[in-house]
């Protein structure tokens, strides 16, 4: 069953900037009217249960998505059904339906208590007092916040903070949760564990999860498909599989060395950069493995290393490059 | 609807005291401080009311009458409903998320998310004033609800304005205009207003409505039509103002910045 259906949804904005005369000096009084198209024709649906990536660099178009899936923003032209209901015209029966986690705004009071915030959630979605907590219990258990529910929400840490943001977005058992860059400057591992957690929600509670980021490392273990969106368009829609056997296969490796060396031909292995004792290569893991890489290097000279993987834009301009090939 | 709407007035208020009052000193010197200010009106008074026995029919018990109700209309305005005055900012910065994703009407959400606690402080001053003027046992009853209906006159308009913040950048400054016309013009025998501002203040400020009809047709006379009208002019208003607001909803531009609930 499909939970979320988008059809043709497109979002401009509309602002206004000083027009530029021909003499090359700016009007002080005539404007032009400027349109930023954001989403530009997007057509996807979301099966129930699904842990859906939706990613993109800033500015791709992401949020404004999302937003529109959760009634926040007004599409400009298309359709969009969530659980069956229109965002923008069912706003209210909608959002006992779905639940938002936003990384950069938080929802909760910094001054209150975790505790007393889920109770206000509570109130908020007309919960009835024993329900509510007894819902409090299961999911401070869930996410281990009991040691620190009843402490204000400004002492906690940012990881604490987006777990107590999680239960507040599921305190009304939503069947859909979407996470909108959760993970935005979370260290390594409040990342991991907030990883796992939504793994969890969509495991154990079986929630559809609609997961946004410009990180790809985020999305590899929570979802298993996943919607690449680039200046508004979709620009790939597989599942994480195949993305990770095309194109997250890749890994960059800096080396810093003592001294020189001559670094030997090996299959799906290419040098990027060399200068000095500073190497950059890829290494294509299809091709060979991490450990054949390693044996380029004599690991006593090894100053410094550094393995990434490839970056998105990267990922996005190779897509294009494959597209123009077929 | 009405009964969940009250309660989510209450929680808001409830939890806005509780954050308040984590700062004791800071809570109780906010209140102490708005009582004091409003009182140093009284010596102002005093002091014309030396040179002139009366301002038309206006006397010191009268004033005092209009910095009850002034003070009533204002407090419950800004206690209850604090987030209406910040409506222009929220939308300019693009901060209505939250509100947009929970099961509640926005704007109500919205008004009643914040509390002034300096305006606790006008609250208390009502009845200080009225017991200042020597009222009569009742009008210490009649205030409260003409209190809550002339702050709902209060909070509709300035969200009226508030609106326009939806179409035109910084567009709530008139909203703010609003707002101190009506603390500097609510105080003053209406008396002394030619037509022209009365017109004004029985209109975009909403002085009138809120203060003048109450006090000249309620405590210090009795005519129902104004009452009903006062109460048609805080309907209609209402109305207005959740029209406004849901048309202007569709322009509304969501933000990026960074933010929490402090």
């Amino acid at each position: 069953m499909n939970v979320i259906e988008v059809n043709n949804l497109r979002k401009e904005f509309v602002s206004k900037k000083k027009r530029v005369k021909e003499n090359g000096k700016t009007s002080l009084f005539k404007k032009d009217k400027v349109i930023k198209r954001a989403v530009d024709d997007i057509s996807f649906c979301v099966n129930e249960g699904e842990a859906l990536a939706f990613i993109g660099p800033n500015g791709a178009g992401k949020s404004t998505t999302i937003k529109m899936l959760t009634g926040i923003l007004y599409p400009t032209s298309g359709s969009v059904k969530v659980m069956g209901l229109d965002p923008s015209k069912d706003r209210i029966k909608l959002s006992y339906q779905i639940g938002t986690v936003f990384g950069q705004k938080e929802q909760l009071w910094v001054h209150l208590s975790a505790m007393d915030n889920f109770k206000f959630f509570g109130a908020i979605y007309d919960i009835r007092k024993e329900k509510l907590e007894k819902r409090i219990k299961e999911l401070a258990d869930l996410f281990e916040v009991n040691e620190f529910i009843n402490q204000p929400v400004k002492s906690l840490s940012l990881g604490q903070r987006m777990k107590c943001e999680m239960i507040a977005s599921l305190i009304h058992e939503p069947k859909v949760l979407f996470f909108d860059e959760p993970t935005i400057g979370l260290d390594p591992i409040a990342k991991e564990t907030l990883r796992k957690l939504i793994k969890k929600i969509n495991k154990e509670l079986n929630t559809t999860i609609i997961f946004t980021s410009h990180d790809v490392g985020d999305i590899e273990e929570v979802c298993k498909r996943v919607i690449i969106i680039n200046d508004g368009k979709i620009v790939l829609d597989d599942s994480m599989k195949n993305l990770k056997y095309h194109y997250l296969n890749k890994k960059i490796i800096e080396v810093n060395m003592k001294n020189n060396i001559k670094i030997e031909k090996t299959a799906g292995v290419q040098v990027i950069k060399s200068k000095d004792t500073l190497y950059k290569i890829e290494a294509d893991l299809n091709q060979t493995t991490m450990a054949d890489v390693m044996k380029l290097f004599n690991p006593d000279d090894i100053q410094d290393i550094t393995i990434s993987s490839t970056p998105l834009e990267e990922i996005i301009k190779d897509i294009y490059k494959r597209r123009e090939h077929e | 609807m009405v009964a969940k709407n009250l309660g989510l007035i209450f929680k808001y208020f409830n939890l806005n005291i509780r954050k308040a009052y984590q700062y004791k000193t800071s809570f109780f010197m906010s209140i102490i401080m708005m009582i004091c200010n409003n009182a140093f009106f009284i010596i102002q008074w005093l002091i014309i009311f030396s040179v002139t026995d009366r301002i038309g029919n206006y006397g010191f018990e009268e004033v005092m009458l209009l910095w009850a109700l002034s003070a009533g209309t204002y407090g419950v305005a800004h206690v209850f409903f604090e987030g209406a005055f910040n409506i222009g900012s929220l939308v300019y910065e693009g901060k209505l998320d939250v509100y947009l994703t929970q099961p509640k009407s926005v704007l109500i959400n919205l008004i009643c998310s914040e509390s002034s606690i300096s305006a606790i402080g006008d609250l208390l001053y009502t009845f200080i004033a009225l017991a200042i003027a020597g009222a009569p046992w009742w009008w210490y009853l009649a205030i409260i609800p003409v209190s809550i209906v002339g702050g709902i006159i209060y909070v509709a308009v300035v969200t009226c304005f508030q609106t326009l913040s939806f179409y035109v950048k910084r567009g709530s400054s008139i909203a703010d205009m609003i707002n101190s016309a009506v603390t500097m013009f609510g105080n003053y025998p209406p008396i002394i207003f030619n037509s022209v501002v009365k017109v004004i203040l029985f209109t975009i400020v909403p002085c009138g409505f809120m203060i003048f009809v109450p006090a000249e047709n309620l405590f210090l006379g009795f005519n129902i039509w104004w009452i009903l009208g006062m109460i048609g002019f805080a309907v209609i208003t209402t109305i207005l103002a959740f029209i406004l607001f849901k048309r202007g909803l569709r322009k509304y531009n969501s933000g990026s910045l960074m933010g929490g609930r402090l």
